[in-house]
């Protein structure tokens, strides 16, 4: 295993956990995001789908590889961001930006926000189904530990303090999605000139769904198109 | 030393050390001096340490193989990281006697064209080698990965290149040099990664320490924090370069200079052929006083290019554009029907001096001269269209718009000689080693192949040669006769050259006069621009051996060198440089004024046949060696002259003949 | 025309540094910037006072010698040019420039711009050449190479070594240096036995140096004076997660 060890001690090997566990994350955002277009389709369907997640497997395993792929990541890059702080410990008095963009240089902003919008909503919507836990909800339901998930969605979302946030964080998840699906391959080892221009147009696209179904789940509900 | 070698007598006029030619037909020579040499036992060689000055072509590849070999060895180098020696500037490519494009090429053959290229003037069995081993160099340097041209086939690309009627040129984009330094460089790096070789990178060598006759280290200083000290060793090799930055502007890399090999000049090594240096005719023309360096410009801008200048003087300050073709003198083209613009080297800079000395130069008037003439494109772009001429050309001329702020497409290029490298150098027999026993030199350091004139593509071939196929087995013969080791910097000859350095530097930052070291520089280069150039007289050659020691001896009154010796201190390592080439430009002058022939890149005036240099073979069929008189280690500071005794090697030519260049 | 110039000063490694201002009445537009050092250092000079110490040697865009911030940008604004050939009707009469070394900390600084990059080096010596000991090669086209390999070899074997990909990069990443030092290997016939423990090493050495990690901003690739590409980073991470998780450790395995 020690190869294994090598491996992530080196930038280029941490890089790389952080690419493949930011590609599980961005697989997960995806199919979360199409699991909660449900909405639409009113509360039986939602429900129905919310307690086919609560399937013990399904649930744990989503768990499992989810909050892994979660510390994995935010583990390699505060690991990443502490080099690169020790790699330039004086910094210019001035600096013009050549080729890098709004995108890569607020990585390390978006990330975090990023991390809080995932535990916030975590607490919004998840932890209130274990009884004795943290729950940020203003009324949330559940039966047989299986959360009534159409009505706890529709009642955060109906507040615009929630909604406005979830916005907003939505907003900082894109940013962060489309330079990390890019970078991501390049980290990966995408070499080509054509396939990188592929990859930044399906990194756009990816990041287009993601945030745009979120936010029009978000918008859905504060503005009562879905009860 | 091994005598056993020593097979050809050396003529009654050459006084100094044997120069060791091998006997025999010049086609096995040396093979069969490989084999006479002496080993060193693979579990001995540790035992030899080995100093190599400069990281260059030919410092590198000496260094790497000699490390691979097993040798302990020390490389210098007053550049950060050894990767930035001048060698890596060079453009064109590098020859060698592959004959793979089926064109009658072949050893033989480069070594005649070398010979002749020379005019006559360098050692026919050294040139037999070089063109001999020019082979391997291609060999090796395409199994470290350098990366020449190819062509679809995937073999090796080849061009003609200065004139030549073969193609035996091998070239890396116009980065041949830089990417054969890489190669060297890699193989260092990697010997430095296995502990053979210890690099000492920011470190300038100031003086070579001889011990009961024999080079046995250097004095350097630590550019960094000015720290004195010395290294001892069995043997040093110098790969230091050439002196073309004495004329002040030059082609070179701003921190070539003369100091190392003009140190070991004073310490006993005999100087040769110091007045041959070669001027490159297309180089982009001074634009003010401010001008720092020069830069060369590909010669291959010559094959379409047509050089012409006003034949009217009072056309030289008009846009080119408004001057008539009637009113345009192609000179090259008048002068040389059958070369045209593609005369030589030597001749085409000659005839740009004379069209602006005559008052015709075009482009800015710097302090009240236009030295400068058209390199234009205009019928090339009407011939070929503006796509051929973009594709063969086009980063040539990028290049030169980045400098110049003028499109070649528009208006045309302005092109003027300058000096671009230098055959002269440290007299080394057929071993290449000096007259120290134990001081090698090699590369442009030397003076051994190239004769009065190097042709192009050679000079990379002549460094690599040296350093990777002719060094490590002339060391070994030399070590391999020495008992290593046995000897420390506590000796009183490492303390004394030691001390003198330190004393240098102490006067050089005590002077505290008025004038730049730069300002010097400057005034030396320019006079020695003048009158030992591109053309040379009698006459001028006695006015600037009278001037320079009074510019030397004002140096040394008036010269204001800021800051300590126990920093990075630019200044000062100018300073060491300058005034060493102010005591250089003294015996290049007098070789040039004692050398009264032209030959090659000497020309002078008084000799010539309508302007084609006259060779005198019958009195000049020599190499000329001179020994340093004055005091050994300490600067000549005063206006007292260098009076160096001149030693004449003879030059026998068994396979090529004299013949005269005619390029009518 | 005339400059002002704030240059950072420094008299040694461990000295503390500052930004010294300097005026630059008489630039011609025809000058190099490293001329307008070279005058104001001979002004300087006359008065007494230390030169600005700035590295430099052959002035043609290929030793690799020179290299600083102008303005925040490495080696000025022009696109694919050093500072040596970066000329002075690039500005404009009146300009304010801010003239700063390479930071990083694998390159302290040495004296004002002058920094050390034998960091670099070390990179090579971990693993930057191909082992072939003098005399041992094959005759030179027994290896026929691809012509396209040949060419994309090239473009990353441009690399002069400058430093600018560092001292543009936000992360001080040696990424582009290292991995242009892997392509041009790697791309090669000549290169492949030695391929992966190359790419390993070379990428242990540059972490080792204290260089921070490429996040693809593509910000050195655009200071490049050679333009060598960032694709070449890509293919130095595959080539290392090859060679450290999908291969076996005595593949490839060179002279320690």
């Amino acid at each position: 295993m020690n190869f294994l060890l090598s491996f992530w001690r080196s930038t280029v090997g941490t890089k790389v956990v952080v690419a493949v566990t930011g590609l599980l994350l961005l697989g997960f955002t995806l199919f979360h995001m199409i699991g909660n277009l449900q909405v639409f389709s009113g509360p039986e369907e939602m429900d129905s789908y919310g307690a086919f997640l609560h399937k013990p497997e399904i649930l744990w395993g989503g768990r499992a590889v989810v909050g892994t792929s979660m510390v994995l990541h935010v583990w390699g890059t505060m690991k990443l961001v502490r080099q690169t702080a020790a790699a330039r410990p004086e910094g210019y008095r001035k600096w013009t930006a050549q080729a890098s963009t709004f995108y890569s240089r607020t990585m390390k902003f978006t990330g975090p926000i990023v991390l809080i919008y995932f535990v916030v909503h975590l607490l919004n919507l998840t932890t209130g189904a274990e009884p004795g836990h943290i729950a940020l909800h203003p009324n949330y339901l559940q039966t047989n530990g299986v959360p009534k998930a159409f009505e706890n969605l529709t009642a955060l979302l109906s507040n615009p303090l929630w909604a406005s946030f979830y916005i907003v964080a939505n907003l900082a998840l894109g940013v962060h999605l489309f330079h990390g699906a890019y970078s991501m391959c390049k980290t990966l080892g995408l070499s080509g000139q054509r396939q990188l221009r592929l990859a930044r147009v399906i990194a756009a696209a990816l990041t287009f769904t993601v945030v745009g179904g979120n936010i029009a789940i978000t918008l859905a509900c504060v503005l009562q198109l879905v009860k | 030393m091994s005598q056993n070698h020593e097979t050809t007598e050396t003529p009654a006029a050459w006084d100094g050390p044997a120069y060791k030619l091998p006997e025999g037909p010049i086609q096995t020579a040396w093979t069969e001096r490989k084999f006479s040499m002496k080993l060193v036992n693979p579990a001995n060689r540790r035992k030899y340490t080995v100093i190599i000055v400069g990281s260059g072509l030919a410092g590198a590849s000496a260094a790497a193989t000699l490390g691979e070999l097993g040798y302990n060895v020390h490389c210098f180098c007053f550049q950060d990281t050894p990767r930035r020696a001048h060698s890596i500037a060079a453009q064109g490519g590098v020859n060698a006697a592959k004959n793979y494009q089926n064109d009658g090429d072949s050893v033989y053959r480069l070594f005649y064209d070398t010979v002749k290229g020379g005019d006559f003037r360098s050692r026919e069995a050294n040139v037999y080698r070089l063109a001999e081993v020019s082979v391997n160099i291609i060999d090796q340097a395409v199994a470290q990965g350098v990366p020449f041209a190819r062509e679809y086939g995937g073999l090796l690309a080849n061009r003609s290149f200065g004139g030549a009627q073969v193609s035996r040129t091998f070239y890396a984009r116009g980065q041949t040099g830089q990417q054969l330094l890489l190669g060297a460089y890699s193989a260092l790096e990697r010997q430095i990664a296995r502990g053979t070789v210890k690099m000492h990178p920011r470190t300038e060598m100031l003086d070579l320490v001889v011990v009961d006759g024999r080079a046995r280290g250097i004095t350097v200083r630590d550019l960094e924090t000015g720290k004195v000290s010395s290294y001892v060793a069995d043997a040093v090799a110098l790969g230091t370069g050439g002196y073309a930055n004495v004329f002040y502007l030059s082609t070179n890399a701003k921190g070539c200079n003369v100091t190392s090999t003009w140190r070991a000049h004073k310490r006993g090594a005999w100087f040769a052929n110091p007045c041959f240096t070669q001027i490159h005719p297309t180089c982009i023309p001074v634009a003010g006083s401010y001008q720092s360096k020069l830069t060369l410009m590909s010669e291959s801008l010559r094959n379409d290019g047509r050089v012409w200048v006003p034949k009217n003087p009072d056309n030289c300050g008009r846009h080119p554009g408004e001057i008539a073709e009637a009113d345009r003198d192609y000179y090259l083209e008048r002068k040389y029907p059958s070369f045209g613009n593609l005369s030589p080297r030597d001749i085409a800079s000659r005839a740009a001096k004379e069209a602006c000395d005559d008052g015709r130069g075009v482009g800015p008037s710097v302090e009240g001269v236009r030295r400068g003439v058209y390199l234009d494109f205009a019928d090339a772009v009407k011939r070929l269209g503006k796509p051929a001429v973009s594709e063969k050309y086009g980063n040539l001329f990028e290049m030169y718009q980045r400098i110049t702020g003028e499109d070649p497409y528009e208006v045309p290029m302005r092109m003027y000689p300058a000096p671009h490298y230098t055959m002269g150098g440290l007299w080394v027999d057929y071993q290449l080693q000096s007259t120290i026993p134990g001081l090698f030199v090699i590369g442009e350091a030397n003076f051994s192949d190239h004769g009065a004139n190097r042709l192009g593509a050679s000079a990379l071939m002549q460094g690599l040669a040296d350093g990777y196929f002719v060094l490590p087995f002339t060391l070994a013969d030399y070590l391999a006769g020495i008992k290593p080791g046995n000897l420390d910097t506590t000796h009183a000859a490492f303390k004394d050259a030691e001390r003198e350095v330190a004393a240098k530097t102490d006067k050089l930052l005590s002077i505290k006069g008025k004038r730049t070291v730069d300002s010097f520089h400057r005034e030396l280069g320019l006079m020695m621009w003048d009158t030992c150039g591109m053309a040379r007289t009698h006459e001028g050659l006695t006015a600037t051996l009278k001037r320079i020691p009074e510019l030397r001896e004002e140096f040394w009154k008036n010269v204001t060198v800021a800051g300590s010796g126990a920093e990075l201190n630019q200044s000062l390592e100018k300073a060491g440089r300058v005034a060493d080439f102010l005591e250089f430009a003294e015996t290049m002058c007098l070789d040039a004024r004692t050398r009264a022939e032209s030959c090659g890149g000497h020309f002078r005036t008084e000799y010539q046949d309508e302007g084609e240099a006259k060779r005198n073979d019958a009195e000049y069929s020599h190499a000329s060696a001179w020994e340093y008189t004055g005091s050994n280690g300490a600067p000549n500071a005063g206006g007292s002259q260098n009076t160096p005794n001149l030693h004449k090697e003879p030059l026998v030519f068994n396979y090529v003949h004299f013949a005269t260049r005619s390029y009518k | 025309m005339r400059i002002k110039l704030h240059v950072w000063r420094q008299s040694g490694r461990d000295a503390k540094g500052d930004f010294e201002t300097h005026e630059c009445p008489d630039v011609s537009e025809h000058m190099s910037f490293l001329e307008m050092l070279d005058v104001l250092n001979e002004r300087l000079e006359s008065a007494g006072k230390a030169p600005i110490a700035f590295e430099h040697d052959c002035r043609e865009g290929i030793c690799g010698s020179c290299g600083f911030m102008i303005n925040g940008q490495a080696h000025g604004p022009q696109p694919r040019t050093t500072v040596c050939q970066l000329h002075m009707r690039t500005f404009k009469d009146g300009d304010e420039l801010t003239l700063e070394p390479w930071r990083a900390k694998a390159f302290p600084v040495v004296r004002d711009l002058v920094v050390d990059r034998s960091a670099f080096d070390r990179i090579i010596q971990a693993g930057g050449y191909i082992s072939t000991n003098t005399g041992s090669a094959p005759e030179a086209n027994s290896v026929p190479v691809r012509k396209d390999s040949a060419d994309k070899s090239f473009d990353a074997a441009a690399c002069i070594g400058c430093g600018a990909c560092v001292a543009m990069c936000p992360n001080a990443s040696a990424s582009l240096f290292t991995a242009a030092k892997l392509a041009h290997m790697n791309l090669l016939p000549q290169g492949q036995p030695e391929r992966l423990v190359r790419g390993e090493r070379m990428v242990v050495a540059m972490d080792v140096e204290g260089f921070g990690h490429c996040t693809n901003h593509s910000d050195c690739e655009a200071v490049c004076p050679k333009g060598i590409s960032v694709t070449n980073i890509a293919m130095m991470n595959r080539g290392f997660v090859e060679a450290t998780l999908f291969s076996s450790p005595r593949e490839g395995s060179t002279e320690d």
